[in-house]
């Protein structure tokens, strides 16, 4: 896997990696002594206290746990947006931005998958990058 | 330990005062608690001052004014939690034999910090993708509609109870009562939330004096005991976890029941941390007064209100008396003492004997919350 080119430029920087096919995956740690998945990678872990942590591709899909769409936004933020928990399938859950349709929001419990977006902006307009997930289209 | 009973209680009107100086807003809250006590300052002991957003030596700059410096002056910073962590720090030290007489300052001005939304957690990676206080409960009631039934209009009722107490206490920063129809067609917050649904920002001041039970005699004004001080901090989990349920707070009841050997059963009149409409309802589960799932049937059934079975927010909780962070601990206490003296006026709970107060929070990440504060009362 290869690390993103730009990292200043995503809000969570080296939590992003991008796989051969250039498919985002999300990075989080894996405990070499006892197995804990954790979101971002901790430098100690909190159950063990083992310093060995190794960087561990999440799984790209998980369940809608919650989401809210939010209107009053901090300073420099667009919105309306809508952040959410998502349930991955290996059993870490994440908060992140949702893509959906705002005016047709999704039912909790739907599959969602990650993909890589823009946040918001820096006052000079630079896009700042971060993963957000998004429905899954099931063939019908 | 020895018993230790509050002898002095008072707290300004809540509301936004940006034109007053922070050392302004806190002494006269300071000064009543004193005079309400029958003491003079020489006989303050110690000082524990919590505030959140206050900035370096709150209570110093509170007590300067009043020249009453000078003793040991503990500032607590245990966000929302702040002014019941300082109360329950202070109980502590007088039950152990420290002091004999210690006052509590529970004080913020978030007029300080502008409008909107209260800035989030410093490296906290959720605030960093765009979670916000008001987005993190609209999760927990869109999660707790989806797994319980609960709906909107439900939901605001809430609001709608708190603003009815509101409307009887002087002291409150929301003193109108508003309808079902303005609260589920006020502006959009966080969804499913509405202006009405979250607590407003403010400014306040609140301050008690406790004093060491062989001492209390001495005093003028009706004690209130202490029965027990429970404070505990959220437990990191890094998986999935079950929002609609308030950890922090189920557990920290469990503690102080077991500690107090007072049952939810006992409480008369309660003060919980609505700091947004579903958590109101959470927290009635959590502290035991109903069983999960049920909390909307407890207020609708009328238990909750002004005249019910175990009114809770008699002073309109914090969507409607306001919640000037740090010092909302305080405020909830002084609340309590006023109702368990009877001098609560207009929106007093006939009677009661046994009083709970209840204060959590603190957005960090993995924790449901930073810390919870309960404190049981009695006469
Ligand atoms: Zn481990």
């Amino acid at each position: 896997m290869n690390a993103s080119a730009s990292e200043a430029n995503y809000a969570l920087p080296g939590t992003i990696s991008f796989d051969e096919a250039h498919r985002p995956r999300l990075m989080g740690g894996l405990c070499a002594q006892c197995g804990a998945k954790v979101f971002p990678k901790p430098k100690i872990c909190s159950g063990c206290w083992s310093t060995e942590q190794q960087d561990l591709a999440l799984a790209t899909r998980g369940k809608l746990y919650s989401f809210s769409i939010v209107h009053a936004a901090r300073k420099g933020w667009p919105s309306p947006y809508a952040i959410a928990y998502v349930d991955l399938d290996d059993g870490v859950r994440i908060c992140a931005p949702l893509e959906a349709d705002l005016a047709h929001p999704p039912t909790l419990d739907i599959t969602v998958e990650l993909i890589v977006g823009t946040l918001r902006a820096h006052a000079d307009g630079t896009p700042v990058l971060s993963h957000r997930f998004k429905p899954v289209q099931e063939a019908r | 330990m020895r018993k230790v009973a509050v002898i002095g209680a008072a707290m300004g009107r809540i509301g936004r005062y940006p034109e007053l100086m922070f050392q302004d807003l806190g002494w006269p809250a300071i000064k009543g608690a004193i005079e309400d006590a029958g003491l003079e300052r020489k006989h303050i002991e110690a000082v524990y001052c919590g505030s959140a957003y206050g900035g370096r030596l709150a209570g110093q700059r509170a007590l300067r004014p009043l020249g009453m410096t000078g003793v040991p002056v503990v500032n607590c910073e245990n966000a929302c939690s702040s002014g019941a962590t300082a109360f329950r720090e202070a109980w502590y030290a007088i039950a152990a034999g420290r002091y004999d007489r210690v006052l509590v300052l529970g004080i913020d001005k978030l007029s300080m910090l502008g409008g909107g939304v209260l800035p989030g957690q410093p490296e906290d990676w959720e605030v960093d993708v765009g979670l916000t206080m008001p987005a993190l409960y609209s999760m927990r009631a869109k999660r707790y509609m989806h797994e319980f039934g609960l709906t909107r209009e439900q939901l605001s009722k809430v609001s709608v109870k708190a603003r009815r107490h509101g409307a009887l206490n002087p002291y409150a920063q929301y003193q109108k009562p508003v309808t079902l129809e303005e609260v589920m067609a006020a502006r959009l917050v966080a969804e499913p939330f509405g202006l009405l649904h979250c607590c407003p920002t403010g400014d306040g001041a609140a301050a008690v004096v406790l004093c060491a039970g062989e001492l209390v005699a001495q005093s003028t004004t009706k004690p209130v005991w202490v029965a027990g001080a429970d404070l505990t901090s959220g437990r990191f989990v890094t998986g999935y976890r079950d929002i609609t349920t308030a950890e922090i707070t189920e557990r920290g009841a469990h503690e102080i029941y077991e500690e107090t050997g007072i049952s939810p059963q006992d409480v008369d009149v309660a003060e919980v941390h609505d700091a947004f409409a579903i958590a109101e309802l959470m927290y009635y589960e959590a502290l035991g007064f109903c069983k999960k799932g049920e909390a909307i049937q407890l207020l609708e059934s009328g238990a909750t209100s002004v005249g019910g079975r175990i009114p809770v927010n008699m002073s309109g909780g914090l969507l409607s008396k306001g919640h000037p962070v740090g010092a909302t601990g305080a405020a909830q206490i002084v609340e309590m003492i006023w109702q368990l003296r009877g001098q609560a006026g207009a929106r007093q709970a006939e009677g009661a004997k046994v009083g709970l107060t209840h204060c959590t929070g603190g957005g960090i990440a993995g924790l449901d919350h930073g810390a919870c504060a309960i404190t049981i009362f009695k006469t």
